[in-house]
């Protein structure tokens, strides 16, 4: 039997940007930094239950890790991935 | 007695709590306190810069959940000081020195609810002025005696002289070590290393004083000091001590002694060779025209004292039988400021600090209503000190205490005393301008002393 992953191990945290602020008052979309290896059912079921709210849609990214020049060369940071996710009409979080 | 009024758009309520202490209740409107949460978070808007969103970008509610704790207490700290203010201009209150209050620091702003505080203030009493034109005064005529010349000399000697150490000490060392302070039941007051205490000279024991306190038999309780050796002195709380919870406790204070030194006077020879001066006679000289000053200085005082005893005298006003805490270190540091003016050196003015906290309570509030009084004057007179007059002054007392005048500026200015010599300067030219229009006696001080004498015998 498969063990189920904490909702808060999979979303990380809300991302909290003017870009998303803009996507949360109009679109109804929130931005989440979450685990590089959720799944979009995964994240899904963890914004439901964390947020308790209803998801319509969700798109991820994976956003690279930057090279830094450090003293002792080049190093790449740990990628990150982002979900936007989309609530059914009428749904709201209040993250700030 | 309670007024209460809402001339302004706060609701203030002034209630006597004890003589020349006031209670204030303020309230200020809900809508104020919105008013300015709204002003201090819209400013706030405007600058905040946080990460992902440019500057005068970010949501307002996203600034108050971040700062809106600060945002608070930025608001109440304004509010309450504009508040306090036209609370004080309203009812016309002589606010003297800062309002005490433990409870404000507590309270918070609440949006959309009316904010109320108390605080309670000092407040100069009221009282009619005597009259200060053609105050009786005698003036002794100031001159260097032999004998205080030789007193000087002999002071200068100690100065210059070195340090011996001791296995153990007799009356006159000096003994640094740590000393503890603390009640019978334990709360520790006072601690600290480098204490040093002075073992009570042959012509003061068994008199003496350890950590600002003055035990009347010292010698007997110290004993036979050597260094490691704790000794333990049991006192009183003196009944004008700075910090209230002391007065009038049982004091314990453990004193362990870790150096003891013996002060060697140096030779008038050396002391001569050291300034180049050829003989004692020309340090004599030398001396002459600093003492000339201290005695002019002292007969400033003497004339001084008489014009206050003239106002004290002819004034009724109501103060406190007990001074509160702020009131115990203001009148010990207007004495203490007032010694080093006088160019007396440190040990004794903190000898003759630590006695004025023992002193009756009556000396305190005879004090407080002098402060009042001059106060008063100097309003009345129009009397205005300036940066120079300070300056000044911190000037003449650092060339009596051999110290940089910016050392001592800044000694002062650390230890908050700036405000007491601006007092003390403002007090001086309150009585001068009094004396101005006193009516002057020049008279010997072999006669003054008499004069004085039997007047106390009169009294008597």
């Amino acid at each position: 039997m498969a063990t189920k992953i904490d909702a808060t191990y999979i979303i990380k945290k809300p991302l909290l940007t003017e870009k998303s602020t803009i996507a949360s008052n109009e679109l109804n979309r929130y931005t989440f930094q979450v685990d590089l290896k959720a799944t979009k059912g995964e994240i899904k079921s963890a914004v439901e239950s964390l947020y308790k709210v209803q998801v319509e849609k969700i798109n991820t990214q994976v956003r690279k890790g930057r090279d830094r020049r450090y003293r002792y060369g080049l190093l790449r940071a740990t990628p990150t991935k982002v979900a936007h996710v989309r609530l059914k009409e009428g749904q709201k979080i209040e993250l700030v | 007695m309670s007024i209460t009024s809402s001339v302004t758009q706060n609701k203030v309520d002034v209630s006597d709590v004890g003589p020349s202490r006031k209670k204030l209740r303020i309230e200020i409107p809900a809508s104020a306190v919105a008013d300015s949460l709204g002003t201090s978070l819209e400013a706030l808007t405007a600058d905040a810069e946080l990460p992902g969103f440019r500057r005068g970008h970010v949501p307002k509610r996203l600034i108050e959940k971040k700062f809106g704790a600060g945002i608070r207490k930025q608001a109440k700290e304004q509010l309450v000081a504009q508040a306090f203010q036209a609370a004080c201009d309203e009812k016309k209150l002589r606010v003297v020195g800062a309002p005490v209050d433990s409870t404000l620091e507590k309270l918070e702003l609440v949006d959309g609810k009316p904010f109320i505080f108390e605080v309670e203030v000092e407040v100069a009493p009221e009282f009619e002025l005597p009259n200060l034109e053609g105050i009786k005064v005698r003036k002794p005529l100031a001159e260097v005696t032999d004998d205080l010349l030789a007193a000087e000399v002999k002071k200068l000697c100690v100065q210059e002289g070195s340090l011996e150490e001791r296995q153990s000490a007799e009356p006159g060392d000096y003994v640094t070590g740590h000393a503890k302070l603390a009640g019978t039941d334990g709360k520790i007051y006072f601690e600290s290393d480098g204490i040093v205490v002075q073992v009570p000279p042959a012509d003061k024991a068994p008199k003496g004083m350890i950590v600002g306190l003055v035990v009347d038999d010292l010698s007997k309780q110290l004993g036979t000091l050597a260094a490691g050796k704790q000794v333990t002195i049991k006192t009183k709380g003196p009944e004008n001590h700075e910090t209230e919870a002391m007065r009038g406790k049982d004091l314990v204070i453990e004193y362990t002694p870790a150096r003891i030194d013996r002060i060697i006077p140096a030779d008038i020879k050396e002391v001569c060779a050291r300034f180049g001066l050829a003989d004692e006679d020309a340090i004599k000289n030398a001396l002459r025209s600093r003492l000339y000053q201290r005695v002019q200085i002292e007969q400033a005082m003497v004339m001084r004292q008489q014009v206050t005893k003239h106002l004290l005298d002819h004034t009724t006003m109501e103060v406190p039988e007990r001074l509160t805490a702020s009131q115990s270190q203001r009148y010990l540091e207007r004495r203490r400021s007032e010694m080093m003016y006088r160019g007396m050196d440190p040990v004794a003015i903190e000898e003759a600090v630590a006695a004025a906290r023992a002193a009756s309570a009556a000396d305190a509030v005879r004090d407080l209503k002098l402060f009042f009084l001059l106060d008063r004057a100097a309003e009345k007179l129009g009397v205005r000190v300036t940066e120079s007059e300070v300056n000044g002054r911190i000037a003449a007392m650092a060339q009596e205490r051999n110290e940089r005048p910016e050392k001592l500026r800044q000694a002062l200015i650390n230890s908050n005393q700036i405000s007491t010599l601006f007092t003390q300067i403002r007090e001086h030219k309150t009585v001068d301008a009094i004396l101005a229009k006193a009516e002057v006696t020049e008279m010997k001080i072999e006669d003054y002393r008499k004069a004085l004498e039997e007047e106390s015998k009169a009294k008597k």
